[in-house]
């Protein structure tokens, strides 16, 4: 991953989420002597974050590229000239999560909280209650052996209930995919889902 | 020499040069915002990058070398557009308040923006909000135009030496500021300002007066002091809006007045009271006063006025109680006149002793240099009562009592002979007239003992300070003389002197630098060779009976004010000719308004004896007129011609008449001896000792004219140690009543720690601080240490 360490990743991480972690890193340790590092590391950063806020547009993924080049061609020192790598990494071997978080607002990672909804599939959910168990915001509820539900309005899209639920029943979606009705209790039945899938 | 090309042009190169020196001295132009040719590489912009064949990466051409054989691009579509992007990102936070900001029209951001920008900003903004930093007096600083390239920085400290900023944080959030974000408190010397590329750090006064596309620009000499840098006015509408330094020169507001009434009624008057003084009293009661701030062709033109038309040969200049003196040494010690110094001798030197002065602030150029032979790793021995520059930068600081910088150099060659730690053949050989047993015989009583009891030195300072310096391959002493400062003397110089001959060196190896821009042609052209001087006219007798001064104010800037103000009163005929009213003016029978130096053409000759133009920038004020002219005028009002018409023909009889080569004087070097005699004691009446010395900020009453540097220091101080200021109930920034012997004056005190205990600083430019009421005269030049009692003023 760009500065020649080397990470290891499965489908539950976000590519865009983990470039700009890095960035994180060397923007914070830029010594700010020479433009190209010290501003263009900063800008990197804030345009992930702005496609991990769901700001991101069209244009980005080019203008990314475009960027970490010139600072690693301009930089004065080390960190300047790898500081992009891990952006340009991402972009070429994951070009695809770029773009569902550029074009449809969507973390399939669940990573980015602004980009996803956790939703339980009724027809999949065996009502065992472990994720009602786990979710320390509360929002979900649901009686024994019934489908569960997730309030979204409490939901703060911490994963924990995707990662316990043994039987795939909680699926990642879109933000948009509650549009309008995000305030009141609800399941989403299977028919919509695979609508979305 | 290296060959490389650049754009395939074959270009030759010295070796170490780098590419972007090469390529400029051979017209090929690559954009930078971060080089100064003055400072060392920093390859921070990023903008001068280039292509070099067979490398891979970019070279930053500002901080790379040239190689033999190098193929150089400086202009290839994908520089053009690396340096775009940097734009780009600059241009980030840059607030673009071009409208509003005086750098716009010379901004080099402007200019590379306009050139390498494009029309589409990717990037999101941030727009810093820092507000502009307006609090110092002079320089205002507004982050949110800075780009970093750090230039102001490293110009303060690399060459300025004052390191009065830095660069504050890390990151993107780094900022240029003040240490600990306090107020700019610095030299002034605005250079800073002169470097910035961008709008961030800009001239207070300055501010909003003109933009840079309506200025006219015209180089002269800044007068301010004995270096004679070029200074490059703005000029709107005929007034002066500005002066910057161009390459490595100060900066000085200039703000020039006139006044006063001007009319052939007044012409009449004198000529008519001229001659019946020279009737009743002889041509001898009459005399002269020249300046310093005079141009050589005005100065040329009052001595022979004073000779042709009147017949007097009493006329003498302030170089009288500076270089006149310094010239006096020169021909005792070495039999030489003509003494010239060079600003570059500093460099190269491995010894460097330096005699209570600070040539940093009074020749800032010639200080600068003495600066940097200390970085190149010589040896600056600094003898000093205060904490100065100078001394911050020493390799050995040897903090004396004020005024005994002679008893120093009789003890380090006393501490030379005992050692042996010169050539003693060569030393007595030497001598002609007065010997080198003579100086040995002096000496004897200089014992380290009694040379440390007098300086307040211990014997191991003294010992090491004489070891460095003897030991040194190449020396080089300093010492200033002006009629600014009462701690030095002839003596002092003689004593210098000695120290040379003891050493075998040349008279190279001592530098007295003249003081103010054209001290050297106004000593050249006026003082040397008269009958009655300075001394004689205002101390010794009365037998004046009137008295034509050009461009001095004897009131404020004589010893003894009492004496010389009684002197004036007591005249039949005053006629005071100057830029504007002065004290002496106040006096006077008759004004003349004259042009000022940036009014006017002619030459100044500057403390290396080398003569420079001055052009006039702004027509006069008024009916003013050059000094020259009004000499002129005068001559022909009283029925004779001075035989010149117009500056031209000044010049051609100047030059025949003086030549300001170097006398051809068969040089006679001859030990001085002098002993070491103290000034004023103080008692315990007047307890302090009173050093009158120069402080940065001005450099001549004419200075203290100016409104942007009153802003700095707009009232005379009385600088003071802590202990002292608490001893007798001192607060800081009140008001002291300072008396000596002679009177009294009241001054601002200044709590400072760079005073040594029991001895007072004043400075002496500020007319209204009438600080020569306190002082007395000295033939020798100097006014001498005085001693002075203080009082809080409730
Ligand atoms: S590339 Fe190096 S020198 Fe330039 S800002 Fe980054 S860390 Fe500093
Ligand atoms: S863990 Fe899965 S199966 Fe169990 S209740 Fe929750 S969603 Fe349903
Ligand atoms: S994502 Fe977290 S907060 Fe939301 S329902 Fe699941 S466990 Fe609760
Ligand atoms: S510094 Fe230059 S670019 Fe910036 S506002 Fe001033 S003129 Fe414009
Ligand atoms: S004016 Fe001179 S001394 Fe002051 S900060 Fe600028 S460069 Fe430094
Ligand atoms: S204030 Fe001017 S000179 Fe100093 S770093 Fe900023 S842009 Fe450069
Ligand atoms: S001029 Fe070379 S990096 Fe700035």
């Amino acid at each position: 991953m760009g500065s020649g360490g080397m990470v290891v990743m499965d489908d539950n991480n976000c590519m865009v989420s983990t470039a700009k972690f890095f960035l994180e890193f060397t923007a914070d340790e830029s010594c700010g002597k020479c433009v190209p590092c010290r501003i263009g590391t900063r800008i990197l950063l804030d345009m992930l974050t702005d496609i991990t806020e769901g700001r991101g547009n069209e244009k980005d993924i080019e203008t990314l590229e475009d960027l970490s080049r010139d600072i690693i061609s301009a930089s004065l020192c080390g960190l300047g000239q790898t500081a992009p790598n891990p952006v340009l990494t991402t972009i070429k071997y994951f070009r695809d999560e770029y773009e569902s978080h550029i074009k449809d607002k969507w973390c399939k990672a669940g990573v980015c909280r602004d980009l996803c909804t956790f939703l339980i599939d009724e027809q999949l959910c065996k009502g065992c209650g472990a994720c009602l168990r786990v979710c320390s915001s509360k929002a979900i509820t649901g009686e024994k052996k019934k489908p569960h539900r997730i309030a979204q309005d409490i939901c703060v899209r911490c994963r924990s209930c995707y990662e316990t639920c043994k039987f795939d029943s909680i699926k990642i979606l879109p933000a948009s995919a509650m549009e309008g009705k995000t305030k009141k209790l609800l399941t989403v039945n299977s028919e919509l889902s695979t609508k979305i899938w | 020499m290296v060959e490389l090309t650049i754009n395939d042009k074959k270009i030759q190169a010295a070796k170490g040069t780098t590419i972007l020196e090469a390529a400029l001295k051979n017209g090929i132009k690559i954009p930078n915002l971060c080089y100064d040719k003055r400072l060392s590489p920093y390859g921070a912009c990023r903008l001068c990058v280039v292509e070099v064949e067979g490398q891979p990466r970019l070279f930053a051409s500002c901080s790379s070398p040239v190689a033999a054989g190098m193929a150089v691009k400086t202009n290839t579509p994908k520089l053009r557009k690396i340096r775009q992007t940097i734009i780009e990102l600059m241009l980030v936070h840059h607030p673009l308040d071009c409208p509003v900001c005086d750098k716009a029209g010379e901004c080099d951001l402007q200019d590379i923006a306009y050139e390498y920008g494009k029309p589409e900003a990717r990037f999101i903004r941030h727009r810093k909000k820092a507000p502009p930093d307006v609090r110092g007096p002079l320089i205002e600083l507004t982050s949110n135009r800075c780009i970093l390239c750090g230039k102001c920085v490293r110009i303060c400290d690399e060459y300025q030496g004052r390191g009065a900023l830095g660069l504050i944080g890390r990151g993107f959030s780094t900022v240029v500021q003040p240490a600990f974000g306090e107020i700019l408190e610095c030299d002034y010397c605005g250079q800073c300002v002169d470097t910035c590329p961008t709008g961030a750090l800009l001239s207070k006064p300055y501010k909003f007066k003109a933009r840079a596309w309506l200025l006219e620009e015209k180089d002269t000499v800044c007068p301010f002091c004995g270096c004679g840098c070029t200074l490059t006015l703005g000029i709107r509408e005929g007034e002066i809006l500005r002066s910057i330094g161009k390459e490595n020169r100060g900066v000085s507001n200039g703000n020039l007045c006139g006044r006063g009434r001007f009319g052939d009624e007044a012409l009449n008057y004198i000529a008519d009271k001229l001659k019946a003084v020279s009737g009743r009293y002889g041509a001898s009661a009459i005399g002269a006063i020249g300046s310093h701030r005079c141009t050589n062709e005005d100065n040329y033109a009052l001595q022979k006025f004073m000779r042709n038309v009147i017949g007097s040969n009493n006329i003498d200049s302030s170089a009288a109680f500076g270089y006149a003196v310094a010239e006096k040494a020169w021909e005792k010690a070495f039999g030489q006149k003509d003494h010239r110094i060079s600003l570059q001798s500093p460099l190269n030197k491995d010894a460097i002793l330096i005699l209570e002065s600070d040539p940093s602030i009074t020749h800032p150029v010639f200080g600068l240099n003495i600066l940097r032979a200390k970085r190149e790793g010589a040896c600056l021995i600094v003898a000093d009562s205060r904490d100065t520059k100078l001394t911050r930068h020493s390799s050995q600081w040897l903090r004396i009592k004020p005024g005994t910088g002679l008893a120093l150099l009789n003890g380090i060659m006393k501490v030379i002979i005992d050692k042996g730690l010169f050539d003693r053949e060569k030393a007595s050989s030497r001598n002609i007239g007065t010997g080198f047993s003579s100086l040995e015989l002096t000496l004897k009583d200089y014992t380290p003992g009694v040379v440390c009891r007098v300086t307040g030195l211990t014997e191991e300072e003294l010992a090491a300070a004489a070891e460095k310096y003897a030991g040194a391959k190449k020396r080089m002493l300093s010492v200033t003389l002006s009629i600014t400062e009462n701690n030095k003397s002839l003596d002092i110089l003689l004593a210098a002197a000695n120290l040379v001959l003891l050493l075998g060196d040349s008279a190279d190896a001592l530098q007295v630098p003249a003081e103010y821009s054209n001290t050297f042609g106004a000593y050249h052209m006026i003082t040397q060779n008269s009958d009655k001087g300075i001394s004689e006219m205002f101390y010794d007798s009365d037998s004046l009976k009137a008295l034509y001064i050009m461009g001095e104010d004897p009131a404020i800037n004589f010893p003894d004010s009492s004496k010389i103000i009684s002197r004036l009163s007591s005249l039949e005929l005053l006629v005071v000719q100057d830029i504007a009213l002065t004290e002496t003016a106040k006096s006077a029978h008759v004004v003349l308004p004259a042009s000022g130096w940036a009014e006017k053409d002619g030459t100044f000759t500057n403390t290396e004896g080398i003569t420079q133009k001055i052009y006039k920038a702004v027509s006069p004020t008024g009916k003013s007129l050059p000094d020259w002219q009004i000499l002129r005028n005068l001559a022909l009002t009283m029925g004779k011609d001075l035989g010149f018409r117009n500056l031209d023909d000044i010049t051609k009889e100047i030059n025949s008449a003086f030549s300001l080569q170097p006398s051809a004087l068969s040089p006679q070097p001859c030990f001085n001896p002098v002993h070491y005699t103290t000034g004023e004691e103080p008692d315990s009446e007047y307890p302090l000792t009173m050093v009158i010395r120069d402080i940065l900020q001005h450099s001549g009453s004419m200075s203290t004219r100016s409104k942007s540097l009153d802003l700095v220091v707009s009232e005379a101080l009385l600088e003071i140690n802590e202990e002292d200021a608490r001893k007798y109930g001192i607060p800081d920034q009140s008001h002291v009543k300072v008396s000596s012997r002679q009177g009294a004056v009241y001054l601002k005190a200044a709590v400072s720690d760079e005073i040594p205990e029991g001895a007072v600083f004043v400075s002496p430019h500020f007319p209204h601080a009438k600080i020569n009421t306190l002082t007395r005269f000295s033939a020798n030049g100097g006014s001498g240490i005085i001693a002075v009692k203080i009082e809080s003023v409730k």
